[in-house]
């Protein structure tokens, strides 16, 4: 393995990625929208669960983050399919570059994509939005990370299964609705339906919202955040490994 | 530079290649020639380590590429047949990529950008969006970008379909220059007159063999067949041993001169309407064709596709 080589697809990717920032803008715009709009909605039930004092940012900070991080997918998805469809996949292939330094140096620009705006949403809440870090910040950026760790394993996995982009794009958006919503990402768990409480710990979605919650309304440390940490690792694991189980650098894929 | 033995690969039941032998040596062009769905591009693509063979052995100078294609990739150059660009990026940002992941950097990487934009005339373009550039200039970008790390085995697959006449004549000029210095290059076309422009060697696949391999003069010698060629006003007549193919009547024949004498003492009825008569000599196309004639299995299959 090169780091040189990494760090030259590395660069590249990034370019790619800036050079149509439109998807990134709207992924990361969307949500602050959003968070205007739903601010009142999150003081209002968050006093409901008798968090006096909160100003409804503790919901929808966190809630937006992972659910337009879940959106994100897109963006490490596209990533590979845009490469079918110039034609340079192969091209990639046929270079002195290893799968493993492909797969690194295409994932990991996307994948900073979706830690830097999910950062750009909490500076945002704290400037905007009166959100209020209650507990450890480092243990705020392991649930941020940890997260990420999981969407690039499913973002694998997205990519191994759909052979075609409209294929990707719509799994990806009506999952991240179901996975988000499951997860307490629109609504706080608290109003969703009896039958969406019970099966909710099936979103990962629900895992880092506890996590982030933890941390942002309870004030907890590393130690309150060490049990969604370890099911969102161990979540990715699982996934990862259906994704390398499916993934072949020969499929055919199609910018349709 | 590369020592092919025996290579077999079918799709499914579809056997492409069937036993291809095939050697190339350093500084040497080696234009691959073959109808549409010969396998160019799958045998490319085999060499290029894109995919596996179902047989056969493949070196890349010393180094084989089923067992070691990570190697082997760095000794060779692939301009696949389709077009392989970012378009969104420049053509300078373009080159680096391949450049930088094949280990050249900073300066160097600087003058090998230059001498390929230098060859290749991309220099102007550099700065300019990939994805803007007409389609000659993209299929000149496209086939620099298999050559910034002076591969010494170069595949092109078609480099030049789809360029206008003057990008042709780049892309040629520089392949010469390039296996002057002593890149072994294999050249896959369809396109019969760049062989006498590229000064290569032949290797002719078809049925899934290479079915010729040598220079284009014995090719023809070998190979050619003479023959007579008259174009007419209107429809051709009738004539006993001609195939006619729109205006033209065509014979394949050893000795065309007694054959023109023979056909037009009974053309009374027609000779009015003929407008051209001409002498075919061997040369490489009427080889290529006689060596390319489709081979029963293909045959088959085009009848199960219709
Ligand atoms: N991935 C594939 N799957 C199945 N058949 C293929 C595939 N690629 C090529 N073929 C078939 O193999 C034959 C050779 O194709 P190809 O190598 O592209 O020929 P050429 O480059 O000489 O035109 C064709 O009949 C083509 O349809
Ligand atoms: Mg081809």
């Amino acid at each position: 393995m090169s780091l040189k080589r990494i760090s030259a697809i590395f660069r590249h990717n990034t370019r790619v990625l800036v050079s149509d920032p439109g998807p990134i803008i709207v992924t990361t715009l969307m949500p602050l929208v959003l968070m205007t709009f739903l601010q009142g909605m999150g003081r209002t039930v968050l006093e409901s669960e008798g968090f006096t004092g909160a100003s409804g940012a503790e919901h929808v900070v966190p809630g937006m983050a992972v659910l337009f991080s879940l959106f994100g997918v897109i963006h490490l998805g596209m990533s590979f399919f845009q490469e079918h469809g110039w034609g340079t996949w192969d091209r990639l292939r046929a270079s002195p570059a290893s799968p493993i330094e492909i797969l690194l140096g295409k994932m990991l620009p996307p994948a900073s994509i979706i830690l830097i705006q999910t950062v750009v949403l909490f500076a945002a809440g704290a400037l905007l939005f009166d959100l209020d870090i209650r507990g450890s910040v480092v243990a705020l950026a392991a649930m941020v990370l940890t997260t990420t760790v999981f969407l690039i394993a499913l973002s694998m996995l997205a990519v191994a299964l759909f052979t075609t982009i409209s294929q990707l794009s719509a799994a990806t958006n009506v999952l991240a609705m179901i996975l988000g919503g499951l997860g307490g990402a629109l609504a706080p768990l608290s109003v969703l339906p009896d039958w969406a409480q019970t099966i909710a710990p099936i979103s990962p979605a629900y895992w880092s919202l506890m996590g982030l919650r933890a941390v942002l309304l309870e004030g907890g440390g590393m130690q309150a955040v060490l049990v969604p940490v370890g099911i969102l690792l161990g979540a990715s694991l699982v996934v990862a490994a259906l994704a390398a189980s499916r993934f072949r650098f020969t499929d055919e894929k199609a910018w349709v | 530079m590369l020592r092919i033995r025996n290579l077999e690969k079918s799709y499914a039941s579809h056997d492409v290649l069937r036993g291809v032998d095939l050697d190339i040596s350093p500084g040497e062009i080696v234009a691959l020639l073959g109808p549409n769905g010969a396998g160019k591009t799958t045998l490319a693509s085999i060499v290029a380590g894109l995919r596996r063979p179902d047989s056969g052995s493949i070196r890349v100078g010393d180094i084989d590429v089923v067992r070691n294609a990570g190697r082997a990739r760095t000794l060779l150059g692939l301009a696949p047949q389709h077009l392989g660009i970012y378009p969104t990026l420049t053509a300078r940002q373009n080159l680096l990529l391949f450049g930088r992941i094949a280990g050249v950097s900073g300066r160097g990487l600087r003058d090998r950008i230059d001498e390929v934009s230098t060859g290749l005339a991309l220099s102007d373009l550099l700065d300019r969006k990939a994805g803007i550039l007409s389609g000659g200039q993209q299929r000149r970008l496209h086939t620099a970008m298999a050559m910034l790390h002076r591969p010494r085995l170069l595949l092109l697959d078609e480099p030049t379909v789809g360029a206008d006449v003057e990008s042709r004549r780049q892309i040629l000029a520089f392949v010469r220059d390039l296996a002057a210095r002593g890149t072994a290059v294999c050249y896959a076309t369809h396109y019969l007159p760049e062989v006498d422009d590229l000064d290569a060697t032949v290797a002719v696949l078809n049925g899934g063999r290479i079915v010729y391999r040598g220079s284009v003069s014995s090719l023809a010698r070998a190979h050619g067949t003479s023959g007579v060629r008259l174009a007419f006003r209107g429809d051709p007549p009738d004539l006993a041993g001609f195939e006619t193919d729109g205006s033209h009547a065509f014979r394949t024949v050893d000795q065309p001169g007694v054959e023109i004498a023979r056909t037009l003492a009974d053309g009374t009825a027609w000779v009015s309407r003929l407008e051209s008569v001409e002498i075919i000599r061997p040369s490489l196309e009427t080889a290529y064709l006689a060596l390319t004639v489709p081979t029963t299995t293909e045959t088959e299959e085009q009848t199960h596709v219709a």
